[in-house]
This record gives structure tokens, sequence and C-alpha cells, in this order.
């Protein structure tokens, strides 16, 4: 799965040696700072890593996300005027689809208790 | 919101906020703080929403058919 070098690794600069896959996935956060992700970072909501190790972990929480993008490329006409257009041949989005063995620890979790609540992570 | 589900925060600790992308509260308006690492009690507001949301379901998998008729129908 393609996804990069880690800010956490590498708050200042790209280091395309990181987004290797023997990389890509080392970093744990630091539960005392924020310096080098905001606490309120998508990813660091979504999968707080480090941060919840004196709460059990999250293990507990892991999700499998399959979603399908769709919608065609930016047509020349939106580019040129530099809006995308509100025919709704041209919608785009994303169908977003996750597994996981139990809902209410997974996606609502998840989406509810971390990425909707303002004092997730926990400090 | 109803009661939290983890410990109280230590009085100094900074309030996280919301997640910008999918994050939903009470209105479309989303803060966070930490946005930049010089001065990490500054708050960044989004006020629309960056996701849609044009509705959800939850599904069994296998579904449920299935698990009568296959996986778990009694022999």
């Amino acid at each position: 799965m393609a996804i990069g070098a880690p800010v956490d690794l590498t708050p200042i600069r790209d280091d395309p040696s990181l987004a290797t896959a023997a990389h890509n996935q080392d970093f744990r956060f630091d539960p005392k700072s924020q310096e080098r992700c905001p606490y309120a970072a998508h990813l660091r909501k979504t999968n707080p890593r480090a941060d919840l190790d004196a709460f059990g972990g999250t293990e507990v929480r892991r999700i499998l996300r399959r979603g399908i993008p769709f919608g065609p490329e930016v047509t020349d006409e939106e580019k040129k005027h530099n809006k995308s257009s509100n025919d709704e041949h041209l919608e785009r989005g994303l169908l977003f689809a996750c597994y996981q063995s139990n809902l209410f620890n997974g996606f609502q979790f998840i989406q509810t208790r971390e990425s909707s609540y303002a004092f997730s992570p926990p400090l | 919101m109803n009661a939290p589900t983890f410990p109280p925060a230590k009085a100094d600790a900074p309030i996280p906020g919301l997640d910008p992308l999918i994050g939903q509260g009470a209105a479309a308006a989303r803060e966070m703080v930490g946005s930049d690492p010089k001065a990490t009690a500054n708050e960044l507001k989004f006020p629309t929403e960056f996701v849609v949301s044009r509705g959800g379901e939850y599904f069994f998998s296998p579904s449920i058919p299935a698990l009568k008729t296959h996986f778990a129908k009694s022999t």
C-alpha cells in the first residue's frame, strides 16, 4: 500500500527513503508531544498508536480499509474555470468501505469517539 | 456529547479538537489546535465540511443468507 514518508519521522521535509514498505509504518507518535504531528491530524486521530499505550492500545480498533474512489479525472473545462462542475456525470467521491470484527470497536468508535471527539487522543 | 470514555485530561493538557477531514460536530464547523509547532495553542478553524456524507450502511460479511444456508447451517 503506497503511503509516503511519515510526517512523524521527517516533519520538516520529505524523505523518499522512508517512503518504502520497510519504513512507512515505522512510527508510533510521542504521546507527550504534537510538535511532529498535531494530535488532531486525521491520521493521528484515526490511529493514535502510542497515544493509547497507557489506555489499552489500539489492537481492538483495527479496521481494514477498502474504499473505492469514483468519478472522472478533472476535465479541461473545469481546469479552465478552476472550478469543479455541477454536472452530475462529473460527480467525484469515495465509497468508503471498511471491515472489522466488531463495529462498535471499529468504524463506529473511530468516527464518533476519536475523529468527532475533541478530547481524543487522551492527554 | 456523552460522558468521556477516557480519564479526564490533565489540567494543562491541550484539547486536540476535531479531525479536520472527517470530524463531525454539532455544526459543520470544526476546530483543532497543534497545526503550528511554534504556537501549538493556536486554533485552526474549518467552517465548512470537507467530507459531505451522503449515507451509509452496515453489512454482514458473509451475508445473513450465506451464513444461514452455508456457513452456519445445521447438518
